[in-house]
Order: structure tokens, then C-alpha cells, then sequence
């Protein structure tokens, strides 16, 4: 009796399923939630259960794999739908899953924090990366390939020459490779791949060239506009990040990529399928992991070798450091100079203008600034001068505020009488300035100059989140590589607590010696 | 004080500004006009690259992400005020063993770019299983570096007060403490109010490096808003809108400021100048 009532009961539930299924079509059930799971000794499954809830990492700004929409606040894209359906497998709806935008750099150690349960999104799996975290998958094999516009002359990477401009993210392996495998091609590098996708969609360049997934994922997006050409050239496996040693949950997703390759077509299909160009599914990799994190605990406490084996990156980011700092500084000069003269000219429209601008320059955040350097300029469609360069130019349009206040300040700091007595025996402004006011004004001008120089070299740092390559910057570098970011920090601050004494000393040496002269 | 410089103009010279102040405005109007032409020719004022804009949810996160940066700074300018007023105190302290150590931790935080600190505690701290949240790794730099400077700040405050003024206090029979409190440092903060705040803005424009180490702040989510594919990319647009918020910000900060300095230069309770709110600057 008691099997009936079972038996019937679930009929029941089978029939309210099938029900279901219909009214549910409409939002695209490409899979359903997992009503009864039993996995054992996976620690993120149990973290999971306790909170009711799953929170995934995601990328939020790479259309067609983890795009957020934020007027809708809508979650899209085939990374984000392979981390719902892992979700859903383990029995979390929608409402269930939090999402979390990780940036790349900081993916291993949200995982090993626990900051979130999984991560997918364009995650690839590299021996170094296994040292810290365990991959799942991998659920997308793929490779650099080029995105072309709808129609073009190139077909794949033997198409490019020395007029084909070719695109990517400043600094990145995809734009190494082409500048290695094809040095004669001409490359433009922007802190995005959108702006590469504008300058495309602008005509400024003739292809971007990436992971393939990524390019398919703005491909879908102009369906009409542009094509993805060519085999992948290179090798990438995306897989799903999780915690060092979870070998059930790993297994878990592991069996749900090979047992359901249905599923996994549909939601390829979903999201990519417009573009034409189809991507078989991988065959999972489930390796024998090797147990617990191996990071941080082997050897404790900063070794020499963070300097010593890597003197290359170091020479490399000290040399751009010291560029940003003599380059930015000179330009600031020059250009505090200026303002500062339109600040006490007799012009009264040149003093206003002068104003305006340091009102407004000193005002606005030296991040904003390099934002609209980094991002803005390439919207206007010119040349583009590399980073550097535009780096160079942010750091002196600030400054240059400094300095012309310093400048009016020191003016101000020389007696009246002194221009009153050159005026009287009927000099000019021009020459009041050159012959009495600046040379005296000069002396108290050089000491606080001095600081807004050394302000200058801390700010050089600021460029590291527009990807030129100083020592601001060198902490991503060096985790590339397997080196501790506390250690390599601390040599980093050192060398700028160094490099700020010397100029110090250097101020106050200039400082005594002119205060005796006067 | 400019006005010593030059004589008032006269006939030939009203020429030669006029001529000079055109070139000025026509030399301006050519950079902004270029700049000007090149975003209609790219198409960066049509109707799509605005869009976006045109959505109350997106104002609304632009207020909730404004409001995380108001949060950054409010936190950090309170932190950093308690800590610059007990540096402060210690840097000109008559102990050595107190005054020593302080200057060495001030000199060494105002050399350490906040950036570097701000990472140090946001990737190096894990390293030893410290997880510092970006939210505080913003606000402890912040709170680290322009503390730091406030500590100075209120050193040369205290120096600035008449050395009379602590002579009569212990003549009155005041002991160290009851002369710090009651006479020298009411009337150096006083004095030093201007640049206090002064400070203040800096550190409010130095919560978008926040951006950087990835706290999502006002400038996080302008370019988040900039990478929208579907919405035409339109991160120059969302720079603007962020750029003008931030501006807004800083000189209501700045123009307290100034209001503090001229009433402040009108009270009759202050022996000392007031330091005007210009000179001291540095961070980014």
C-alpha cells in the first residue's frame, strides 16, 4: 500500500514536471534543476548547502561568454550559463545563485579565500594557475584566431601583411604572439578588446585578434558586420576554477560536461551559434590532483630570487618608471610654466583660461585622467601613440597644475617693492619678469617644486591600472610567474622610499644652499 | 598681488592684450573645437552612444557607486583625521622615544605610494591569510597616507602658534597636557583648518585609485557602463558623467574650503594666520 501511494506519488510529480515543461519554455529551459543530489566530502558542496546558495565568479564585461546588462541587471553569455547549469545540478535555482565579477588578476586568490564556490569565464588552464587552484573541464578548447569585418580580404592569420593593422589588449600574450610570429604586421594595442572592436567597427584596423570564444562573443553581437576567420593558431583550454583538493565537486562537474554533451550544445548554440562558427566539445581532463595549495607554504618570508630571477621584468619596469617620471616631469614644466605666466599676465582672458584650467585639472582625480587617456583618446579616432606616451602626457596635464601654482605662489612670495622699483625705472612686464621678479622668485620656487616632483613619481604608479608596464604594474607580472605578491610589494615600496629620499635629499640641498645665497 | 607686476595699461598696451587675449581664446577654441570634431566625426554624441543614459536603473547604480565612493572617503577622512591629530601629537612630542619613531612611520608612509599600499594590502596581505576586503584596503592606504600628511600639517600648525602663547599657559600654572589642549592645539588646528580640508579633497580624489585595485567605486562602474557592447561601448560617455560627478564633489570640498579660510581670517580668536588652503598638496 504504502509502494502505491509512493508509486503514485510520484507519478504525480513526474506529471506536475512535464507540466512544467511547457509553461517553462518560454525562458528556455536549457536545463533543469537537479531536485535530489548526494555528493560526499566536496568542502565547497557543504559551504554551498549551509548557505543555500551558490556564488559564482563571472566576468561581467565580455559579451557573448559573462556579460552583465546593466540596465536589466541581467546576466548573459556561455561562461555564465555553464556556471547556471553547474549551479543547477546541484540543486540552485536562479534565485539561489549570487553573482561575483572577479577581475582576472585576482581569480586564484578569490578561490582560495572562498570569496566564491566556482569561477568560470574565459579561465585557462595553466600548469602555474594548477599549483594554486584545481580546474574542472575543460568545457571550451580554443585558441587565438582574428576578427575580421563581414567580407574582408582576410581569411585567417596567413592573410596578414604590413598593411593589415591587427589589434588586441596592451600587453597581452595574443599581441605578443603576432608581434613575434609576424613582426612585419602593424599593431595597435588598447586597454579593452571593446575599443578594439570599436576601432574595427571605425575602420581604424583591419582585424582583432584574441581567444576565439571572446571574438565570437562581439561577433555576436554585429552578426552582420563581422566574422571570426581562421583556425585557432594557438592552444587555450577554459576550465572552472575551484578549490585546491575538492576532487568530488571536480569529478561532479566533470561527469555532468561528459555525460551531457546535449546540454552543453544547446547552450553553445544559445549564445554563439549566430556567429557560424562551431567549436566541438572538449573531452574533460580529470588529472590526479595534487592535493592542497602549494603556494605561500613551501617557503615563507621574501627571497632574493624576486629580484634576482627576474632582473628582466624589474629592468624593464624601473627603465618605464624613470621614462613616465623624467618625460611626464619635463612636459609638466613646460606646461606649469605656461599657465603659470597666463596666471599673472596682464591678459585678462589669459588669466581666466589659466584658472579655469587649474580649477578643473586640480579637481578631477589622476585616475579620471588617465581613464579618459586610456579609454577616451582612442574614441577620437587618431594615431594612436602607444600607452606610454599617453601615460606621459596624463601625468603632465596634472602636474602641470602644480607647477604653475608653485610658480604664482613663488611669484608672489617677492617683495612688491622689488616690481614697483623695476617698474619706476620703466621697465616692461616682459622684462620686470626676466630680470627682477623670476630670478629672484626662482629660489623659492625650486624647494616646493621639488614635491610636487616627487608627488609626480609616486603618481607614476597610477599607470599600472592602464597597463604600461612600471613598477606599479610588476605584482601581475610576477604572480604570472609564481612569485609572492607580499615580497615583491615590499621591493616595490622599498625602491620608491629609496628613490623619494634621494630626491628629498637632493631638495634639501638645493634648499641650504640658496637660502645662504640670498 | 599680480597687479604690482604691470602698469595699468595704457593705449598701446590695451591693444596688445586685446590681441593677445584673442589669440588666447581663438588657440583654446581650436584644441577644444579639434577635440570637439573628432568625437562627431566618430560619432561619439549620436543618439545610441547615449542610450544608456537614458535609463533610470543606470542612474541609479551610477548614485549607489557614487555612494560607495562618498563611503571610501568618509571612512578614510575620519580615520585619518584621528590618526594625523595622534601622529601628530607624537611628532612633536618632548620624548624622543615617541618623537622619533613617529617621524620615521610618517616619513616612511608619506614615501610609499598610496597605489603600492593600497595593493600591498589587497594581494600581499593573503599571502600571510590577512584577506583584507578592497572596500578597506582603500580606506586603511587612504587613511595611512593622509594621515600621515595631517600629522605634519598639524606640526607645522603647532610650530606656527607664538612661542608666548605656551610661555603664559605654564606661567599660569597649566601642566603639558592642559597646555596642548586648552591654548596650543585649539588655535594650530584653527589655523591649519584650510589645508586640513584642503587635504581632505585630495583624499576624496584619491578613493577613485580604488578603481585600480578593482572596489567598485564611482569610476569601476563608469567603465563597467563603457564595455557594454549592446549599448554601443560608450565608455568616453561614461568617463563624463563620472568625470563631472567627481568634479562636482571636489569643489564643493574645495569651496568649503576657501569658506573656512575666509572666516577664519576674520575671527578675532585666532593669534596665528591662518595657511592658505593652496600651498600644501600632494597624492594624486
Amino acid at each position: 500500500m504504502r509502494r502505491l501511494i509512493a508509486a503514485l506519488a510520484g507519478a504525480i510529480m513526474l506529471l506536475a514536471t512535464l507540466a512544467a515543461v511547457p509553461a517553462a519554455a518560454d525562458v528556455q529551459p536549457l536545463f533543469p534543476v537537479n531536485q535530489d543530489v548526494t555528493l560526499q566530502g566536496s568542502p565547497t558542496y557543504d559551504r554551498m548547502k549551509d548557505r543555500d546558495g551558490v556564488v559564482v565568479g563571472v566576468k561581467e564585461d565580455q559579451p557573448g561568454l559573462g556579460a552583465i546588462d546593466v540596465v536589466t541587471g541581467e546576466r548573459s553569455g556561455f561562461d555564465v550559463d555553464i556556471a547556471r547549469w553547474i549551479a543547477a545540478s546541484l540543486g540552485f535555482a536562479e534565485d539561489q545563485i549570487t553573482y561575483k565579477a572577479i577581475a582576472s588578476a585576482n581569480r586564484e586568490q578569490a578561490i582560495k579565500n572562498g570569496d566564491i564556490d566556482y569561477y568560470v569565464g574565459t579561465y585557462s588552464i595553466t600548469g602555474a594557475r594548477k599549483k594554486q587552484i584545481d580546474f574542472a573541464g575543460p568545457y571550451l578548447t580554443t585558441g587565438q584566431s582574428l576578427l575580421v569585418p563581414r567580407g574582408s580580404g582576410i581569411r585567417s592569420e596567413k592573410d596578414l601583411g604590413p598593411d593589415t593593422k591587427v589589434c588586441s589588449a596592451t600587453g597581452s600574450a595574443p599581441i605578443q604572439n603576432i608581434k613575434k610570429a609576424f613582426p612585419d604586421v602593424p599593431t595597435t594595442e588598447f586597454d579593452v578588446y571593446s575599443a578594439c572592436v570599436e576601432a574595427l567597427r571605425n575602420g581604424q584596423v583591419d582585424a582583432v585578434t584574441t581567444d576565439q570564444p571572446i571574438l565570437l562573443g562581439y561577433a555576436a553581437l554585429y552578426p552582420d558586420e563581422m566574422e571570426v576567420v581562421g583556425e585557432p593558431f594557438t592552444e587555450e583550454n577554459y576550465g572552472v576554477g575551484l578549490l585546491k583538493g575538492d576532487d568530488a565537486l571536480r569529478s561532479w562537474i566533470n561527469r555532468l560536461f561528459t555525460d551531457h554533451p546535449g546540454t552543453w550544445q544547446k547552450i553553445y548554440d544559445s549564445n554563439l551559434g549566430s556567429t557560424g562558427v562551431t567549436i566541438p566539445q572538449p573531452e574533460v581532463d580529470n588529472y590526479r590532483s595534487t592535493g592542497e595549495s602549494s603556494v605561500a607554504s613551501d617557503d615563507a618570508g621574501p627571497r632574493a630570487g624576486v629580484i634576482t630571477d627576474n632582473l628582466d621584468l624589474w629592468g624593464e619596469a624601473l627603465r618605464n618608471t624613470l621614462l613616465l617620471f623624467f618625460a611626464g616631469g619635463a612636459l609638466a614644466v613646460v606646461l606649469g610654466f605656461v599657465v603659470g605666466a597666463m596666471r599673472v599676465s596682464p591678459v585678462p582672458i589669459a588669466r581666466a583660461v589659466g584658472a579655469v584650467y587649474v580649477n578643473l585639472i586640480r579637481n578631477t582625480p589622476l585616475t579620471v585622467i588617465f581613464f579618459f587617456f586610456a579609454f577616451g583618446y582612442p574614441a577620437l579616432g587618431l594615431p594612436t601613440p602607444g600607452f606610454t606616451v599617453l601615460a606621459i602626457g596624463a601625468l603632465g596635464i596634472y602636474t602641470a597644475t602644480y607647477i604653475a601654482e608653485v610658480i604664482r605662489a613663488g611669484i608672489n612670495t617677492v617683495p612688491a617693492g622689488q616690481a614697483e622699483a623695476a617698474r619706476a625705472i620703466g621697465l616692461p612686464f616682459t622684462k620686470v619678469m626676466t630680470l627682477v621678479v623670476l630670478p629672484q622668485a626662482f629660489r623659492s620656487v625650486v624647494p616646493p617644486m621639488m614635491s610636487v616632483l616627487i608627488a609626480l613619481l609616486k603618481n607614476t604608479t597610477v599607470a599600472a591600472g592602464f597597463s604600461v608596464a612600471e613598477l606599479g604594474v610588476i605584482r601581475a607580472n610576477l604572480s604570472e610567474r609564481g612569485e609572492d605578491a607580499l615580497a615583491v610589494l615590499l621591493c616595490v615600496a622599498a625602491i620608491f622610499v629609496v628613490m623619494v629620499l634621494v630626491l628629498s635629499a637632493i631638495q634639501r640641498t638645493i634648499e641650504n644652499r640658496w637660502k645662504v645665497a640670498r | 598681488m599680480s597687479s604690482v607686476l604691470y602698469d595699468v595699461a595704457g593705449p598701446r598696451a590695451i591693444v596688445r592684450n586685446r590681441v593677445l587675449g584673442v589669440l588666447t581664446v581663438l588657440l583654446v577654441a581650436a584644441l577644444l573645437g579639434f577635440v570637439i570634431y573628432r568625437m562627431i566625426v566618430m560619432g561619439q554624441f549620436s543618439a545610441d552612444k547615449w542610450e544608456v543614459f537614458s535609463y533610470g536603473a543606470v542612474w541609479r547604480q551610477i548614485a549607489e557607486a557614487t555612494g560607495r565612493t562618498l563611503a571610501a572617503f568618509g571612512t578614510a577622512a575620519v580615520l585619518s583625521l584621528i590618526t594625523g591629530l595622534a601622529l601628530g601629537i607624537a611628532r612633536v612630542s618632548d620624548h624622543r622615544w615617541i618623537r622619533l619613531p613617529a617621524t620615521a612611520v610618517i616619513e616612511l608612509l608619506r614615501a610609499i605610494p598610496v597605489l603600492i599600499l593600497m595593493m600591498l594590502l589587497y594581494y600581499g596581505f593573503p599571502e600571510f591569510g590577512v584577506h583584507v576586503p578592497s572596500y578597506w584596503a582603500v580606506v586603511i592606504a587612504l587613511t595611512a597616507y593622509n594621515g600621515s600628511v595631517l600629522a605634519e600639517v598639524l606640526r607645522t600648525g603647532v610650530d606656527s602658534v607664538p612661542r608666548g602663547q605656551s610661555e603664559a599657559a605654564y606661567a599660569i600654572g597649566l601642566r603639558k597636557i592642559g597646555v596642548m589642549r586648552l591654548v596650543v592645539l585649539p588655535q594650530a588646528v584653527r589655523a591649519m583648518l584650510p589645508v586640513i580640508i584642503a587635504q581632505l579633497v585630495v583624499t576624496l580624489k584619491d578613493t577613485a585609485l580604488g578603481y585600480i585595485i578593482t572596489y567598485n567605486e564611482l569610476l569601476y562602474y563608469a567603465r563597467l557602463i563603457g564595455t557594454q557592447a549592446q549599448y554601443d561601448s560608450p565608455i568616453l560617455q561614461a568617463g563624463m558623467v563620472a568625470a563631472v560627478i567627481y568634479i562636482a564633489l571636489c569643489l564643493t570640498l574645495a569651496g568649503f574650503a576657501k569658506w573656512v579660510e575666509g572666516r577664519t581670517r576674520r575671527s578675532p580668536r585666532t593669534k596665528v594666520t591662518p595657511a592658505p588652503a593652496e600651498i600644501v598638496d600632494e597624492g594624486a
